[in-house]
């Protein structure tokens, strides 16, 4: 159910999000979109401006270049006037000189149609101008020519075919000035772009008739050869600027020459046929609209960056938050997990159902099987080190063929791997699908505890069922040995009472009465003192004792008995180096006179009984060891009994003992004042053998015992 | 998850797969189309002179080292050009010093029209006009100019106290002094066609350079002329005229037509000429020896004075390359390194002018040239006409004013006469034929095959077990066509290219290759590739090593050349190329008696030359 709603969940976030994101990046296109639109606008509002700018600056050179050849044909036109006057040689030289000082240009020629020359001075030459002369002149009309001499600057060269004369023999059909071209082209250029603009004046084909390069530019000689060769315009885009040129129209064009952007403006002279064409870098035209037009650049894309950035952040830290959220449930189960398994007995272990890896091993694994996770990680096999070695099933795979979904269970005895108890666990085996692969999860559970206590429960019925049967049998063989002498004292009274005259018969009735009573009351104090001791409400009363007194005591006591079988009693002390000592004197004499008792009672008459007393070496506990030792040539003890003869109630079945009296529980009663002095009791013994039983016991030494 | 990898592996052994079998593909044709690669990349630059393969050839490399250029010393006239085309061979850039606009008619349309590139614009308009077809194309464009006048010895001058001169009548008044005192005054190797052509042009100068003059020379220079184009005359009559006054002036006769550039030297060295008509050149070598040699100009007899100028050569791209962008963009590049400033400077001996004709090289002029400063400055540098009409019959109809044969008037008539006469075709018979033209186009696996031919031929001809030729030996000529005399013996340059030989050991052979491929100081250092050495009869291995190359392996039928072989070699290389090889060698090569050129013309006219087939003789890592 859950699984459901959770999936539910899923399924109807999955649309959400996706929208969301087509949301967002819907949002960023259309602010792309914008910008680009926006940008691309300026970018044509700044090109327009800047070329109309740039064509407002290049008619005013054109205009100029204009003014510099009318100004120079018209002083020619002057000078014919004067040259018309026929002065002499001399005159002309002076003249013509005075005025080259005055206006400044180069040179003064007396021209052929040859292209040979004479200056006012009298050199002589040819002048290497652009075509043939004669071909120019044919039509008398005034040129404009570029020639370059060798060796000099390249010129402009103002011609007017007017007069025709002769001068110191030279024979002229026209005359010319010379400027040099980079004066022309410093009058002509402009300041407009601090040097950065190439000024040129081609014709129509694209050969260059004078030029003003930026620095650091070099030489054209024909402007539409380097567009074609080095710029990015098309040969289509070339072929119409060249048309442009023929025609004498005038245009602009953004182009790249080398790695430098330019605007290219161009414009008929209307000298001749050239073309006055201006390349500005065009950040250098637009370097005022550039600032703001990258500043606006940079504040839309600021803005979109920001917007994106903002979206994005948001998105991530949505994400992260997710994520981080979804990192704590994990956490707070893994912590629950983990605490769990490691504190419940339950042992978890996912496997791989295909290489049988452990994906996951509970932390518990040492404490309840003592295997470690790495162990049992690196090698699964080691698991099957749990099984006893003297298991009597063969090994099994529970595993084998457990689909996912499928349950198996079944009990297990392991073997501790520190320990080395044997533990139960309980298996229970399920196949899981995760990822499309196939689990094995297994939970081991202990039921150790649980096992034990049915043990224990076990043992405490059966203990409780031998208690009730040692009570049954304690009170079948107590009913027998209570009813025996009070069947006498009630037999004896009563003969007693019906022989009151005879005194000597109610004697001897008395003294049975007595006999039995005081069996009976060694019997209810043998009981008693068994139940006492038994709950443990017999506490040892220890005071100083001398070892031989207690010796002398016990065999003043048992001297009538002794007397009266005949028997032989030896009583000595071997190594007692300490024969004063501190223990409980009456639980001593009860257990030396239950030993000698049992003794005395089981020889027959004219044997030996001894007692010998014996000081162990060393301590135990700052207390001396003692071995009392008893022994009587009496019938002996079956091994069988022997082993049981500290056991209440126990008597040996056998025919000789049966006729002596006693209830079994003298020696329970020894062993349990032996168990509460801390030492320890044995028989050794065997039928028709000496009996021999020694006790040891610990007492403090008397200059031991100071400060208790 | 496993699906996910499966897919991802597949993917990546698809296109393991893929690229596997592409490379492998590539690598199947790639022999192929490395070669054809090879041909679409290289720009083959044709010079007319070996000199020009020493310095200038590996100056225009070096500075365009990712452009491979193949230069092929070819010939220097127009009808070896003519003779590529004919068969289909005109290389991309061709370059000739023998030139007229007139000669190169045949040639126009095969040319590509330079008039709208920069590189003409540079050219000065006085120059380029002389270039310039009448429909206004250009297809030829002068580099700089060697220029010709006077070589004068002022210690002469000195010596018997006559005036320099300073126009035509001081030149004729020192030539008069001189031979009073016994020393000649004037003279010129007029054993030579040139001498004969140049005086009598120089002569004319200012008459040539006038309207008149110019006209005549478009018409006659006008490659869509059909018609024959003779003398005019308004300008002609009177060259020929100044000609007869020169030689009267001079003093020259029959015996000036027996000496030669040596004998002319001699005499000027030992003191016994004032002045004789050559190259600025002559000036330096002089002043070497210590004689104070000036350079002054053609004195016309108008009182101008002019220089007779001839570009060291002309050059002209293929119009096929317009076909291809890249290919016309190289060639473009090639064409404006091998126009600038310092590649036009490689081209000149050491001291000697640079008198370009482009505007955007600075011309220099040593103090040799002081003395013609002014003329430069003045413009007065006239272009020769270098027809192979006018070099032939200048020098018949010269020779034969000079002898007393023919006055002006006769001169002129037989002048105008023989250039009016049909052109005689070279109707020599066929000494030679080739079924298959070969590329001659170097490529890394085998070399150049049209060298490997020539090399293998001529191993055949010098009956030796081994050929190695210097690259610059062959034209690469080798056309799917029959030749005359004439084009095959153009198979072979320069004409001082002799022949060395001896035996010698495998390891002395490996020594020689070494040096033809290292190159040595003094000698000739391949620069790229197409100047590597040919050799025929061994195949070489060569690594290319920082600009050097370097000889790894040489083989012979097919097995490693052992140190302990003995071959017969025979190096073909000029003297100047040859002498560094020769310097420690223990044994002496024997020297060829004839030049390859004279050898290979012999055995050409006795017959029965066949070309041998090419083979793969170099490879180059």
């Amino acid at each position: 159910m859950e699984i459901d709603k959770r999936k539910t969940k899923r399924t109807r976030h999955l649309p959400r999000k996706r929208l969301t994101v087509a949301a967002v990046v819907l949002t960023i296109t259309c602010f792309i979109g914008l910008g680009v639109q926006y940008l691309s606008f300026v970018s044509r509002t700044v090109y327009e401006e800047s070329t109309s700018h740039l064509e407002e600056v290049l008619h005013k050179s054109n205009s100029m270049l204009s003014m510099i050849a009318n100004k120079n044909i018209s002083y020619l036109h002057l000078w014919n006037g004067f040259l018309d006057s026929n002065p002499d040689d001399d005159g002309v030289q002076m003249y013509l000189e005075s005025a080259k000082q005055e206006l400044g240009f180069a040179e003064f020629y007396f021209l052929t149609y040859d292209g040979n020359y004479m200056t006012p001075h009298g050199e002589t030459g040819y002048l290497g101008l652009q075509s043939n002369l004669d071909e120019k002149l044919a039509d008398q009309n005034d040129v404009v020519m570029n020639a370059a001499l060798p060796g000099q600057k390249p010129t402009l060269v103002f011609i007017c075919p007017e007069t025709k004369g002769v001068y110191r023999g030279f024979s002229y059909d026209a005359i010319a000035i010379s400027r040099y071209n980079d004066d022309v082209m410093k009058a002509v250029g402009n300041s407009a772009f601090s040097g950065t603009a190439s000024t040129y004046v081609v014709y129509a084909d694209g050969q260059v008739v004078i030029e003003n390069i930026a620095e650091g530019e070099q030489n054209i000689y024909n402007l539409l050869a380097v567009l074609r060769e080095h710029s990015d315009l098309s040969e289509a885009q070339v072929q119409d600027l060249a048309n442009d040129f023929a025609k004498g129209a005038s245009g602009n064009y953004e182009v790249t020459l080398g790695s430098t952007r330019y605007y290219l403006a161009y414009e008929s002279t209307g000298i001749q046929d050239w073309i006055l064409v201006e390349l500005v870098p065009v950040d250098v035209v637009n370097a005022s609209m550039n600032q703001l037009w990258q500043r606006t650049v940079q504040i839309i894309v600021g803005i979109t960056g920001g917007l994106s950035l903002m979206t994005i952040l948001l998105v991530i830290n949505r994400g992260r938050v997710k994520l981080r959220r979804k990192n704590t449930e994990i956490l707070y189960r893994e912590e629950l997990f983990r605490k769990l398994s490691q504190n419940v007995n339950d042992v978890f272990l996912m496997l791989d159902a295909n290489t049988y890896k452990a994906d996951y091993i509970s932390p518990n694994m040492e404490r309840l099987l003592g295997l470690t996770q790495e162990s049992v990680r690196k090698n699964i096999d080691t698991l099957a080190t749990l099984h006893p070695k003297d298991t009597v099933e063969p090994a099994k795979d529970h595993l084998a063929g457990l689909a996912g979904g499928e349950q198996r269970e079944w009990d297990m005895e392991y073997i501790h791997q520190q320990t080395g108890e044997r533990r139960w666990f309980h298996v229970v085996a399920m196949g899981s699908e995760v990822e499309g692969q196939t689990k094995y999860i297994l939970v081991l559970s202990d039921r150790t505890a649980d096992k034990q206590v049915n043990q224990a429960l076990s043992d405490a019925v059966a203990a409780a069922e031998n208690a009730n049967r040692a009570k049954s049998t304690f009170l079948s063989s107590m009913s027998h040995d209570i009813r025996t002498p009070m069947n006498a004292i009630i037999g004896f009274a009563t003969l007693a009472v019906s022989h009151l005259d005879d005194k000597e018969r109610v004697k001897d009735y008395l003294a049975k009465i007595l006999a039995s009573s005081n069996h009976l009351l060694s019997l209810i104090n043998d009981i008693l003192d068994m139940s006492r001791i038994e709950s443990g409400k017999i506490q040892l009363d220890e005071t100083e004792v001398n070892l031989s007194d207690v010796l002398h005591d016990i065999k003043t006591i048992v001297s009538g008995q002794i007397y009266a079988k005949q028997l032989e009693l030896y009583m000595d002390a071997i190594d007692v180096t300490d024969e004063d000592v501190y223990c409980d004197k009456t639980r001593l004499n009860q257990i030396l006179m239950n030993l000698l008792s049992n003794a005395i009672k089981f020889t027959p008459a004219g044997g030996t009984v001894s007692v010998r007393v014996r000081q162990l070496a060393g301590k135990v506990g700052g207390c001396g060891q003692y071995e009392f030792r008893v022994k009587d040539s009496g019938i002996g003890m079956d091994p069988d009994f022997a082993k049981k003869v500290f056991e209440p109630f126990e008597r040996e079945r056998s025919s000789t003992v049966s006729r002596i009296q006693g209830a079994g529980l003298g020696m329970a009663i020894t062993k349990n004042i032996v168990d509460m002095m801390g030492g320890t009791i044995e028989v050794q013994s065997a039928p028709e053998k000496a009996l021999n039983l020694s006790s040891v016991f610990r007492c403090a030494p008397r200059q031991n015992a100071v400060g208790r | 998850m496993k699906k996910k990898q499966l897919c991802i592996a597949f993917a990546l052994l698809a296109a393991m797969v893929l690229g596997v079998s592409l490379l492998s593909g590539c690598v199947e044709k790639g022999t192929e189309s490395q070669e054809a690669q090879e041909d679409k990349e290289t720009i083959q630059v044709y010079l007319w002179t070996a000199n020009l393969y020493e310095k200038y050839a590996p100056y225009v490399q070096a500075q365009l080292p990712d452009v491979n250029i193949e230069f092929i010393v070819g010939n220097n006239d127009l009808d070896f050009y003519k003779f590529l085309k004919q068969n289909g061979g005109l290389p991309d850039i061709i370059t000739c010093c023998r030139f007229s606009l007139h000669d190169a008619a045949p040639l126009k349309d095969s040319l590509m029209d330079l008039a709208a590139t920069n590189e003409a614009g540079a050219i000065y308009n006085t120059y380029l006009n002389n270039f310039k077809n009448e429909d206004g194309s250009v297809n030829w464009l002068p580099v700089c100019a060697d220029s010709h006048g006077l070589v004068v010895n002022r210690d002469l001058f000195e010596q018997y106290d006559i005036p320099m001169p300073t126009d035509y009548a001081s030149f004729v008044a020192a030539c008069k002094a001189f031979e009073e005192v016994g020393i000649r005054g004037y003279t010129a190797d007029y054993m030579y066609d040139y001498t004969c052509m140049e005086t009598l042009q120089g002569l004319s100068a200012a008459e040539l350079t006038t309207i008149d003059g110019r006209k005549w020379r478009t018409a006659y220079s006008d490659p869509a002329n059909d018609a024959r184009v003779g003398l005019d005359d308004t300008v002609w009559p009177g060259n020929f005229e100044r000609m007869e006054q020169f030689i009267q002036d001079t003093g020259l006769t029959a015996a000036d037509l027996e000496l030669n550039y040596d004998d002319v030297t001699e005499m000027f060295g030992n003191g016994q000429l004032a002045m004789y008509f050559s190259s600025s050149a002559g000036v330096k070598m002089f002043q070497d020896q210590g004689i104070d040699a000036t350079f002054l100009p053609i004195f016309g007899q108008n009182g101008e004075k002019w220089l007779v100028t001839t570009p060291y050569f002309q050059v002209a791209l293929n119009r096929d390359l317009e076909q291809n962008d890249a290919r016309r963009a190289k060639a473009m590049q090639v064409l404006n390194v091998m126009l600038s400033q310092d590649a036009q400077e490689q081209i000149l001996a050491e001291g000697q002018d640079l008198l370009s004709y482009s505007q955007n090289v600075d011309y220099r002029l040593s103090d040799t040239m002081e003395d013609v400063r002014p003329v430069v400055e003045e413009n007065h540098m006239y272009i020769r006409i270098a027809s192979n009409d006018f070099f032939a019959i200048s020098q018949d109809v010269v020779s034969k004013m000079i002898a007393g044969e023919y006055d002006a008037a006769q001169a002129y008539s037989a002048f105008n006469a023989a250039l009016l006469s049909e052109e005689t075709p070279d109707t020599g018979d066929t000494v030679l034929s080739s079924k298959k033209a070969y590329s001659n186009v170097f490529h890394k696996n085998g070399g150049n095959e049209s060298f490997s031919v020539m090399a293998n031929t001529l191993r055949g001809l010098y009956d030796t077990d081994v050929l190695v030729a210097a690259a610059s030996s062959f034209t690469g000529s080798v056309l799917q066509a029959d030749y005359t005399q004439t084009t095959a013996r153009a198979m072979i340059m320069p004409n001082g290219l002799l022949s060395y030989q001896r035996t010698m050991t495998g390891a002395e052979l490996k020594d020689t290759l070494r040096g033809f491929v290292k190159g040595c100081e003094g000698g000739f250092t391949p620069f790229n590739r197409g100047s590597l050495p040919v050799v025929s009869g061994i195949t070489v291995q060569v690594k290319e090593n920082d600009g050097g190359y370097e000889l790894t392996g040489v083989t012979r039928n097919g097995k490693a050349l052992r140190d302990d072989d003995t071959v017969t070699v025979t190096c073909l290389a000029t003297e100047k190329q040859m002498t560094p090889l020769l310097q420690d060698e223990p044994h002496a090569f024997e020297r060829g008696e004839d030049t390859v050129k004279d050898l290979w013309s012999k055995a050409l006219s006795d017959g029965g030359v066949v070309l041998a087939a090419p083979e793969s003789y170099i490879t180059l890592e």
